[in-house]
């Protein structure tokens, strides 16, 4: 213990915890605005985390993550709209709190839940993320294939829209992966001429392109007017009792979001719901859950911050990202040649400590930071859209273009953005894009690697390695349940018509 | 079969485009020059995990088709009503934002970033849907400047100050 917070004194200063703060602030405020949330906020920081260190840049992404987790929950007390889709279950109680002139209550409770539960999260990755990456410490080729893979399948097929979709999705992203240089021959690969991608595709213009452009040309199609908020919202102290008052709910619904968090493609959405019907079905108020209960409140915020925790899990000691937000995080640390996982973990165990610490210090700062700029955090939601959009997209450009100074850059970031856009309307995810483009290579190096060592003969290499088993016949699972339920559904629909 | 709806021709239409991807994909792999260093024991040089990748593209395109045209209809009509929200003004942000952003992409290096950036924010501004012309205005200046205080002085990148404005040596 002594020798993890010596390390988490080397790698977090005072620097540090600036980039910290910045991130939870930032984070609120991204993750308040209807449309936005923790994915937009992570990726328009990226490409200015190139001037930083690698923990100051997890740092501000860290923040940026649990405070876009938060904020989602002042928009769907205030307006009714979850800034984020996290919120989604925040909203069935918090909105009717605030109708009722308990909007005070309600956001604290949000603020204090979402404490509660990502230092619970924090906590738990600080005790669990050393264990498990020594354990996968003998992971071969094989066993990190199948965890790439089932990171990729699992997160493609519990994506919103059809499973095929998000395979598809998926198995482009690990296409995109492959432009440039072969990186066991050096042989250029769909470069078409192209000196720009000789290198690969950039990073940072897929996942601007894809998310934030997208996401800024659907907000120019739609007609959500600017909320315009008249209360005056203030840090309400006696929701603090509630910590001990409800506290079975507090624990309870921080550890679904843990568990929940570490599962690959579940994520907040699901964890806050199910914390929500867990709490709700043992609730004595149950009547109430719907119509304004503090209770629901504190169920899914709790869960769905705890999830942050979860979810940096399986990244930090496998190297495989359990959402899409981490996914990006990850591949904001390959950037700087910090690559995750068990081997990470063994040469740089202090580093890691580093980083485990800034994470509880930004779960535990979400609390002051929210209880003194509760008021400034509502204000943003008066801001008019037309600005909001033409703030975001001239960051989305120049964030693009000084990631490398290039031109082709910013064309690269119209490209995906229209993708992005086809994409959407089209019903297919983008998550699983992302993450097959930062799994891509570990998936072409595990696969090559064991080609070779397996002398082409896979399944029976498979045999001897209990675990890599176990992944890929988790991985026929996945894709053959939806398949087996979507068959279901169609028979019990032919027999009821 | 049923009659086709608007979410299954958008369906066919992704089916369609990840044949065709994986197709053209997996026809591009022969066209890599392979040096003799790629001869791995395994045979796995640098083609064969594009072309694995592109059999998966269209393997997937293959079953979404199958699947789009010979599906249930009561499931149809169900994915129908849960993509009929998003379509509500399709293209509208397309045709008001690409033009812009392509029109700056080849603006930027040729007049530079103060008067591409200007034009560009107050433009945006405009199709965004505001009208008080000293609030663009305003707001246009603001956002110029500060991006160029931030970039120049904070992450030390030279902005393009225009071809056109450089006298020829």
């Amino acid at each position: 213990m002594m020798s993890v917070l010596a390390d988490i004194q080397q790698f977090v200063g005072f620097t540090q915890i600036q980039y910290i703060v910045i991130g939870v602030i930032l984070g609120t405020i991204i993750g308040a605005l209807p449309g936005c949330g923790p994915m937009m906020g992570v990726t328009l920081t990226i490409p200015f985390t190139f001037y930083l260190d690698p923990v100051s840049s997890l740092a501000l992404l860290i923040g940026i993550y649990q405070g876009g987790s938060f904020g989602g929950a002042i928009s769907a007390a205030l307006v009714g709209i979850p800034g984020t889709p996290i919120a989604a279950a925040t909203l069935l109680d918090a909105y009717p709190m605030s109708q009722s002139g308990r909007a005070s209550e309600a956001i604290t409770l949000a603020t204090v839940a979402s404490w509660f539960g990502g230092c619970f999260g924090g906590i738990v990755l600080l005790v669990a993320a050393p264990s498990l990456a020594s354990f996968a410490l003998s992971f071969g080729p094989a066993e990190r294939l199948g965890l790439a893979l089932i990171g990729l399948t699992a997160i493609a097929s519990l994506s919103a829209g059809s499973t095929v979709k998000g395979l598809m999705s998926g198995a482009l992203g690990l296409m995109l992966a492959t432009v440039g240089s072969d990186p066991f021959t050096g042989t250029n690969r769909f470069d078409f001429g192209i000196p720009e991608l000789t290198g690969g595709l950039t990073f940072v213009s897929l996942l601007v392109g894809l998310f934030a452009i997208s996401e800024m040309l659907i907000q120019l199609e739609s007609t959500t007017p600017t909320a315009r908020i008249t209360e005056k919202i203030r840090f309400s102290t006696k929701c603090l009792w509630t910590l001990i008052s409800d506290s079975g709910n507090y624990l309870r619904s921080s550890l679904i979001g843990v568990l929940v968090g570490v599962v690959p493609g579940v994520g907040g959405v699901s964890s806050a719901f199910l914390s929500y019907k867990i709490s709700k079905d043992l609730s004595p108020d149950k009547d109430q859950y719907g119509k304004g209960a503090p209770g629901g409140v504190v169920a899914t915020e709790a869960a769905n911050s705890a999830t942050t925790g979860g979810a940096l899990l399986p990244m930090l000691s496998l190297g495989i990202p359990g959402d899409p937000i981490v996914a990006v995080m990850m591949g904001g640390l390959l950037i700087h040649g910090v690559t995750p996982g068990p081997a990470f973990m063994l040469t740089n165990a202090p580093m890691l400590n580093g980083i485990l610490g800034i994470f509880l210090i930004g779960a535990f700062l979400l609390l002051p930071i929210g209880w003194l700029l509760l008021p400034v955090f509502v204000r943003i939601l008066s801001i008019p859209k037309s600005f909001l959009t033409t703030f975001i997209l001239a960051l989305c450009i120049f964030g693009t273009y000084a990631t490398n100074r290039e031109l082709f850059d910013i064309w690269l970031l119209w490209v995906f953005g229209f993708l992005g856009y086809a994409m959407r309307k089209g019903g297919v995810p983008l998550s699983p894009l992302v993450i097959g483009f930062v799994l891509g290579p570990i998936v072409e190096e595990s696969l090559r690697r064991l080609a070779t060592i397996s002398g082409g003969n896979f399944w029976g290499f498979l045999i001897g390695r209990p675990i890599a088993l176990t992944c890929f016949v988790l991985i026929l699972a996945m894709l053959i349940g939806p398949i087996l339920a979507q068959m279901y559904r169609t028979r019990s629909n032919e027999k009821r018509s | 079969m049923p009659a086709l709806n608007r979410q299954s021709m958008v369906d066919i239409a992704a089916g369609m485009i990840s044949l065709g991807l994986g197709l053209g994909v997996y026809f591009l792999t022969f066209g890599f020059q392979i040096g003799a260093s790629s001869g791995l024991a395994s045979g796995m040089d640098a083609s064969l995990y594009p072309r694995i990748i592109a059999t998966i593209l269209i393997v997937l395109g293959i079953i979404l088709l199958v699947k789009t045209i010979f599906l249930n209809p009561t499931i149809r009509e169900e994915n129908a009503k849960a993509a009929s929200n998003s379509n509500s003004k399709t293209g509208n942000g397309l045709i008001k934002l690409f033009p812009l952003g392509i029109g700056f992409t080849i603006a930027f290096p040729l007049v530079g970033y103060f008067v591409s950036t200007s034009v560009f924010v107050a433009a945006m501004l405009y199709v965004s849907g505001e009208r008080r012309i000293v609030l663009i205005a305003a707001t246009t200046i603001l956002v110029v400047i500060s991006f160029y205080l931030l970039f120049r002085y904070g992450f030390n990148i030279v902005l393009p100050e225009g071809r056109i404005w450089r006298p020829r040596a």
